[in-house]
């Protein structure tokens, strides 16, 4: 069923399930939705309503942002469904290389793998509805990408797309008609009550000053990669270390995929990196570099789209086009716009705190220091250089930098509000939050279900890994029970 | 960058304009020749290349460019050769510069020394003034066949409303050709570029708002034309009917323009003389109780609908003092219909 707190508990109740779940999107209404017909009681807690909340609520998420500027409120969705009632659908899993550790990307490796999240991507891509969970470029464009040679250090990706699912008008039917979910609307939690380790229950308030407790044997936080470390920074005491903060962690290596427009690329006229519907759904072809190219470089990981624009004066495509200056293009060329979507490298001085000010529902407001390391600015630079020698040794077209890399100038970057890295994964408590099953170290019971529990984050949309991660959750809780 | 052997040429102003020509692929000499003679005739047609080609030469104060060339290629310029032969040289020179990182940067462009080297040919060949090209663009284009049309969807479309047909998504107009049309092939409807998706047995094109807008407040009639910015042609390959609407069930027309669309946060936008924010609205029916709703706050409303126009104030700037997408919507205060107008923006 799905019910506001307010009209089915009286102020000062305590309810008790199996298992709750703080936060109603994509991550949490995975698990909720994965955990019907286990019989157990699940409980899944949402901070807002049915529909966008009113400018009031919106304020629940101000903070104070120092460092790179920062949208701290922008993409945050308080209401049932979260952040999938405005998300663009791009779907992608993380690449081999991701979950690696790179020597050259200090912090790099997740403590799982590749073929561990194999199966539970391609469920995921149910939830998520999209067509196919085959991301092999495999011939999806015909000739119409620059052909990346094994040795160009390139390769051309795919990414697939959602409708997008909107997960309160897919899938609230579904928790409504289950007898053993109950949602809960307009339930902020504002507390984790715990001791020795066992968290006993999660304190929830309304806007109203109304308050609950709500009991269970396990809990999941699912609020959100900005929320999630902000109420486990809030467990902090004079004497003890937050919940998950016990080598200081939490908060740190804030992460987000951020997007930078160096200049433009000449090359074969028909190119199609945008998308477009393939053999087996709506696709989008991309550029990054190979993982050969990542390691002799010594690069991040990337993509590159391409979208066709008026040609220059300087250089025009019939330039180009002379005999013998690009063979590779048939001599039809066209001028793309670049955009790159950057992987950050984890920083440890890119991180969440608490600030002193409080909001309505009593919580310590965010800070968030958002940062981009020196090393992020020269690896793009580094892949540029390689993508401009590839193409014009190639014989496929030439590059234009049009907006060299100025870290002074902080309006080159935009972020692409995919919160990450703040509630890092690791087999070792001693460098991260929480451990590979999403438990929080040092905790019997309380686990994360977020791109905050990203160790290091590619460049693919982060929502498939998210449900990805929440449904392995959601079959680890089911065997807990066991 | 260290690596990088570059020459960078720094002659600012130098944003002339290049120009193409349905003959900017062939221009070659197909007989052999002198490796001199095939050079010449292969820098005398390039076309587009007299910024670079000038650049270089004001760089270069004495250069010889055909010299270097044939020093560069490493050929006796007497020797007889295939045009092929020579082409394929070149191909490799050009190549092998990047390889060796033998780069000239020029406003932003990375290009091998061997192309610029030729373009400075182009323009020691031609003269400085010979090579300037002309203005290109759309209006200065020639007319001429780019493709032969064999019908276009849709035909007709209500001013104001989304372009529709069974087969199409909405606002796509669909043109079926002979052959397969270049990608590169622009529709210019309304002043409005618009790229074209290419297929085997035609093209079409997603119009975009500001495309749409302009059609709404055409005539009774939209020409449609393809544009080939790189030949610099252009051909008429159809028309848009338009019929005036008679508005939905609930009385409203979809709005046909619409501003502002986004401010940065706080930052009082068509600002008014009482200081408020205002928004603009042209719809060309509406019902009488009507009032803008933006973000679900029902907004101060005045209606022209002689004009076609609705205007409503944001006295309270807290309404857009945060960032984030804002829905506006009309809401018929009689029937509660809503018709939606857009999304506003509020950047950081």
């Amino acid at each position: 069923m799905i019910e506001d707190i307010r009209q089915a508990l009286d102020d000062g109740d305590t309810a008790s399930f199996d298992i709750v779940v703080a936060g109603a999107g994509p991550a949490g209404m995975s698990i909720a939705l994965a955990l019907r017909g286990s019989g157990l009681r699940v409980a899944v807690l949402e901070a807002g309503g049915r529909t966008h909340p009113d400018a009031d609520e919106l304020r629940l998420y101000d903070g104070e942002v120092t460092g790179l500027p920062y949208p701290l409120g922008a993409s945050r969705q308080r209401f049932f469904g979260g952040t999938s009632n405005h998300w663009g659908g791009w779907c992608r899993p993380l690449d081999a290389i991701d979950f690696q550790a790179r020597d050259w990307i200090p912090m790099s490796g997740w403590p799982i793998g590749e073929d561990d999240l194999a199966e539970w991507y391609r469920k995921a891509a149910e939830i998520l509805e999209i067509g196919s969970s085959d991301y092999k470029f495999d011939g999806h464009a015909g000739g119409h990408v620059l052909p990346a040679r094994s040795d160009s250090g390139f390769r051309n990706q795919l990414f697939r797309f959602s409708p997008p699912t909107r997960f309160a008008q897919r899938y609230a039917e579904a928790l409504e008609s289950d007898p053993d979910t109950t949602v809960f609307l307009h339930a902020a939690v504002t507390g984790i009550e715990h001791d020795n380790g066992r968290v006993r229950s999660l304190s929830v308030r309304t806007l109203e000053g109304l308050s609950y407790s709500i009991r269970a044997q396990q809990f999941v936080l699912a609020a959100g990669g900005l929320e999630v470390p902000r109420l486990l920074l809030h467990t902090e005491s004079a004497s003890v270390p937050a919940l998950g903060n016990q080598s200081g962690w939490l908060g740190r290596c804030f992460m987000d995929h951020f997007g930078y427009f160096p200049g433009y690329l000449m090359t074969r006229a028909d190119l199609r990196y945008h998308q477009f519907e393939g053999r087996d759904g709506e696709i989008m072809p991309v550029l990054a570099p190979s993982e050969s190219l990542m390691a002799r470089e010594r690069l991040n990981n990337f993509c590159i789209t391409l979208t066709a624009v008026e040609p220059d004066s300087v250089w025009p495509p019939e330039a180009l086009a002379t005999p013998g200056l690009a063979r590779g293009t048939d001599g039809e060329v066209w001028r793309y716009r670049l955009q790159l979507i950057n992987e950050p490298r984890p920083n440890q001085d890119s991180r969440l705190t608490l600030s002193d000010e409080r909001d309505e529902l009593g919580l310590r407001r965010l800070q968030l220091h958002w940062a981009i390391a020196e090393p992020d600015l020269e690896s793009i630079e580094r892949l540029l250089e390689a993508l401009g020698l590839w193409v014009g040794s190639a014989g496929l077209g030439r590059l234009q930098l049009t907006r060299p890399i100025n870290p002074e100038n902080t309006e080159q970057f935009s972020g692409g509000l995919h919160h990450m890295g703040t509630t890092r994964m690791s087999r070792d408590p001693d460098r991260g939050v929480v451990d590979p099953d999403c438990r929080v170290f040092d905790t019997d019971n309380l686990y994360v279900a977020s791109s905050s529990v990203f160790p290091t984050a590619g460049y693919a949309n982060p929502t498939l890994t998210i449900v990805a991660l929440a449904l392995r959750l959601a079959e680890h809780l089911r065997g807990e029970r066991t | 960058m260290k690596r990088r052997r570059f020459l960078a040429l720094t002659g600012g102003g130098l944003l002339l304009v290049g120009t193409g020509g349905l003959l900017w692929r062939v221009g070659s000499a197909p007989e052999p020749a002198t490796f001199g003679v095939h050079l010449g005739a292969l820098a005398r047609d390039m076309s587009g290349a007299a910024v670079i080609g000038r650049a270089w030469l004001n760089a270069n104060e004495g250069s010889e460019p055909k010299r270097e060339l044939i020093e560069e290629l490493a050929l006796d310029p007497n020797d007889e050769i295939e045009y092929d032969t020579f082409v394929e040289r070149l191909a490799q020179r050009v190549e092998r510069d990047f390889e060796a990182q033998a780069i000239l940067e020029h406003d932003g462009w990375w290009l091998s020394e061997t192309e610029a080297r030729l373009a400075a040919l182009h323009v020691a060949l031609l003269g400085f003034e010979a090579s300037e090209p002309a203005e290109p663009g759309f209006e200065q284009s020639r007319e001429g066949r780019l493709v032969r049309v064999r019908d276009q969807n849709p035909g007709s479309a209500k001013r104001g409303e989304p372009l529709t047909h069974p087969t199409l998504p909405d606002n796509v107009l669909s043109f079926r050709t002979s052959r397969r049309p270049p990608n590169r092939l622009m529709l210019v409807v309304e002043g409005h570029q618009r790229p074209i998706s290419a297929g085997a047995e035609g093209f079409s094109v997603t119009l975009n708002d500001a495309a749409l807008a302009a059609i709404a407040r055409a005539g009774d009639e939209v020409d449609l034309w393809l544009y080939d910015p790189v030949a610099q042609r252009r051909q008429m390959v159809g028309t848009l009917l338009l019929e005036e609407p008679a508005g939905n069930e609930d009385g409203f027309c979809k709005p046909t323009d619409w501003g502002a669309r986004a401010t940065r946060a706080g930052e009082a936008f068509n600002e008014q003389p009482d200081g408020s924010a205002a928004f603009w609205i042209q719809a060309r029916c509406f019902p009488e109780q009507t009032v803008v709703v933006f973000d679900n706050v029902e907004l101060p409303t005045t209606l022209q609908p002689d004009e076609g126009l609705i205007t409503a104030r944001l006295p309270d700037p807290t309404l857009y003092a945060r960032p984030g997408e804002y829905r506006i919507e009309l809401l018929d205060r009689d029937s509660g219909a809503a018709q939606l107008v857009g999304d506003f923006t509020v950047h950081e």
